[in-house]
């Protein structure tokens, strides 16, 4: 005897119904689709932030378990990070007053140059914040970038 | 007119390219008309809300997942609407007497059927299907005639898959049930 799932298999009933075409709307459907979506501005992927994406645990166990790895197999003088305020002060506050004192040079040297470079340097690190924390990086954005 | 994957078009409509949406339109229309008209009856208005459909879909191509397949997204978007439309509700689950005897074979409606010719043949067939509730022709639709997995037509209508394939076991019998009765008073 058929089982159920065989029994709808029915090739008979397949070829029967196939006989006869599908409904198909009036001829000019597509060109009214298409008048209809022309107002409608451009599609916008949705924005989503990349870890809503990921709906499964391994990306997640992957990326622990190359932290764990670089952490065990690095040379690099991680330990020398925990010192505190001392490290701070003496190692890389020098650096930072040197970026800020190069980044002053710059937009004081003259008014004509400092306002667009403050203006761009603050809209690229902006967007790149936005697209580093909240998006994904495509060609696309590249694009319109 | 040979079609390249679904997922082609929809790339080059998101990159701005949105007359690549004219190629989805074409491909799905039938169907989408198919399954709209299923459920209104009315070719007047099942233009009007197929239409309606391709419109949503390309306002939310942008939330479509692309581990889905696109037509089974675009066919529920049409499902739903068309329910939205009549307002029906979803038709309950009706549980099948699985104990029921028939007085004839599907093999005999089946031998009965071929030798009947193919214009014969579908009239009875579409006799047969009118007198089936709308519903249970979108799903013969969708399974014998678009050829959905039992998967896919649970994603677009919403009913859970045992629930499909009971569903399509009774609608199958009461079609064999339905030509058979044509057939015995034609020959009476």
């Amino acid at each position: 005897m058929m089982n159920p799932e065989d029994q709808l298999n029915d090739d008979f009933l397949r070829r029967l119904l196939q006989e006869t075409p599908l409904e198909s709307p009036g001829t000019d459907f597509v060109s009214r689709v298409m008048t209809g979506i022309a107002p409608v501005p451009a599609i916008v992927p949705a924005k989503k932030p990349l870890y809503l994406d990921i709906h499964t645990w391994w990306p997640y166990a992957l990326a622990g378990a190359f932290v764990v790895l670089f952490l065990l197999t690095s040379d690099l003088p991680y330990s020398q990070f925990i010192p505190g305020k001392e490290y701070f002060s003496h190692t890389l506050m020098p650096h930072f007053l040197a970026i800020f004192s190069g980044l002053k040079n710059i937009f004081t040297g003259s008014k004509s140059v400092s306002i667009p470079l403050i203006i761009i340097f603050s809209g690229a690190f902006l967007f790149l914040l936005d697209r580093v924390l909240f998006r994904r990086f495509t060609t696309t954005h590249l694009f319109f970038f | 007119m040979r079609f390249q994957d679904d997922i082609y078009y929809i790339e080059k409509v998101l990159n701005g390219e949105s007359a690549a949406y004219a190629f989805l339109v074409e491909k799905h229309k039938n169907l989408v008309f198919s399954i709209v008209l299923k459920v209104l009856n009315s070719r007047e208005d099942a233009e009007e809300i197929a239409q309606d459909v391709f419109l949503k879909a390309y306002q939310s191509l942008g939330t479509f997942e692309k581990k889905s397949k696109f037509s089974t997204w675009l066919y529920r978007i049409a499902y739903n609407a068309a329910i939205s439309k009549t307002r029906k509700k979803k038709v309950e689950f009706v549980s099948m007497d699985e104990h029921t005897i028939l007085n004839y074979s599907t093999d005999e409606v089946t031998g009965n059927m071929h030798e009947l010719d193919p214009e014969d043949r579908q009239k009875v067939l579409a006799r047969a299907l009118l007198s089936l509730p709308e519903e249970d022709n979108l799903l013969l639709t969708l399974f014998y005639k678009a050829e959905n997995s039992i998967e896919d037509i649970s994603g677009i209508t919403g009913l859970s898959e045992s629930n499909v394939k009971v569903k399509l076991h009774r609608i199958r019998k009461k079609l064999y049930e339905e030509m058979n009765s044509m057939m015995t008073k034609t020959n009476n």
